[in-house]
């Protein structure tokens, strides 16, 4: 037969150890609750037209700093490597730009994580972010002479804010994608200097075939968007310099996000302002099926 | 007489209303999740692949074929349309085959109801020297 007051002493016991279990814990969230509200210095979010300050860094060095603040935890960060290490590339060609990498991690855990993807920035900085009002990783900044933030980009980039950075970073190229050049976005003259020299070019219209029948570039092969994916493999091959269009750039994107993220086509390239781009530079169109 | 003209009309717009609910009711099941390819592939529990037609193969007929197919909430198939074939022996072949597809019921949002998907189904109809064989696209091998 049990003892039933030694038994209540070692529920008494039990109730103590949970007690005190739970002040611990209350006590560590507290604690962490008040570091990150009152002692961690935390900036107002970064945005275009405001001067971004960044320890030890001086931005009239340059005409343009690309800003790239990532982090070795942030898998977006990881996985948009090979635009890192493009951008680099090309910015490197250029006397008036350089790039700074900021990230949360210690310098030396930063260096290691950027040189297993390859990214070789100017300089690489040790901050909190949340210090410098940048609450996302990756988030990418163009900061001017006078350390204002012309123009940021959130999150991972699709095609087209890859182009309006390769832009403002002066490196866009209205000729068509090479292997190496990343996407590239081309005017009606471009694709038309290409036909001229018979370059081998697939330029591929991505409206319904209905529209497509009623005009489209001539020699143009019909694949509507959401049978890109699809179809692509099978149809288009990844050595081919490839155009994507539609009647005004709204589908072209996606297009060329499909052909590069999920099939592999590294020669891609968007015909600015679409179909109407290539009429009013008064080139013919054809009517019909595809061909 | 006047009370008769009245009855009239409230019986017709009675049957206005009950018309214009009909249709808006209807309306709501036209509403489908469009779904990529390989979605509408994973969601297949019994996949038919066509026949090469033996007439399109004498004929030299090839090349690829499209369908659009309309899968209600249960997995059912409820329509498909041929939107692509290189000729009609082909087109019959396609449809044949797909009517015996069966899918499995397919879900959205976070309150993962049961949605109506609409998507497309491609195939290839090769020949190469007198060989004739059906695949489907490279991305679904």
């Amino acid at each position: 037969m049990k003892n039933p007051v030694s038994a209540k002493g070692v529920m008494r016991k039990v109730e103590i150890f949970v007690n005190l279990a739970l002040i611990v814990v209350s006590c560590l969230l507290l604690g962490i609750v008040i570091k990150k509200t009152f002692l961690e210095k935390v900036a107002p979010p970064v945005k275009a037209e405001v001067v971004l300050e960044l320890p030890g860094v001086d931005w009239s060095k340059r005409d343009q700093t690309l800003v790239l603040a990532l982090s070795a935890n942030c898998h977006y960060c990881t996985e948009s490597a090979p635009l890192y290490r493009q951008l680099i590339t090309d910015i490197s060609a250029q006397a008036n730009v350089r790039t700074v990498a900021v990230l949360p991690q210690p310098t030396a855990e930063s260096q290691q994580y950027l040189k297993q993807l390859g990214v070789s920035p100017d300089e690489v900085i040790h901050t909190s972010l949340r210090s410098i009002g940048i609450s996302a990783t990756p988030t990418l900044l163009i900061v001017d002479r006078t350390g204002v933030i012309s123009d940021l980009w959130v999150g991972r980039l699709n095609i087209n804010n890859q182009l309006a950075l390769r832009k403002r970073l002066h490196i866009a190229s209205n000729d068509l994608a090479t292997d190496t050049s990343g996407p590239t976005s081309v005017d009606a003259s471009a694709i038309k200097r290409a036909f001229d020299r018979k370059a081998p070019v697939v330029i591929v219209d991505v409206e319904d075939r209905e529209i497509y029948e009623v005009g489209h570039v001539p020699g143009a092969v019909n694949i509507p968007l959401d049978e890109l994916e699809a179809r692509a493999n099978d149809e288009l091959s990844p050595d081919d310099a490839i155009v994507v269009y539609c009647r005004n750039s709204e589908l072209s994107g996606h297009a060329a996000d499909v052909l590069i993220k999920n099939d592999g086509f590294r020669r891609v390239s968007i015909l600015e302002g679409g179909l109407k781009q290539w009429q009013a530079a008064g080139y013919q169109q054809r009517a019909g099926k595809t061909p | 007489m006047r009370r008769t003209c009245h009855g009239s009309l409230f019986i017709s717009l009675l049957l206005g209303c009950l018309y214009t609910s009909a249709v808006s009711a209807a309306g709501l099941q036209e509403d489908f999740a469009i779904v990529p390819e390989g979605v509408l592939r994973n969601l297949a529990k019994k996949i038919v692949m066509p026949k090469y037609p033996e007439a399109s193969r004498k004929r030299g007929v090839k090349g690829r074929a499209v369908a659009q197919v309309d899968v209600d909430k249960g997995g059912n198939l409820t329509d498909v349309k041929i939107i692509e074939a290189p000729d009609a022996d082909i087109e019959q072949a396609v449809l044949q085959a797909i009517q015996q597809w069966k899918f499995g019921s397919a879900t959205a949002g976070e309150e993962r109801k049961p949605v109506r998907l609409r998507g497309k189904l491609t195939f290839y109809f090769v020949l190469s020297g007198s060989q004739a064989r059906v695949e489907n696209p490279r991305k679904f091998q």
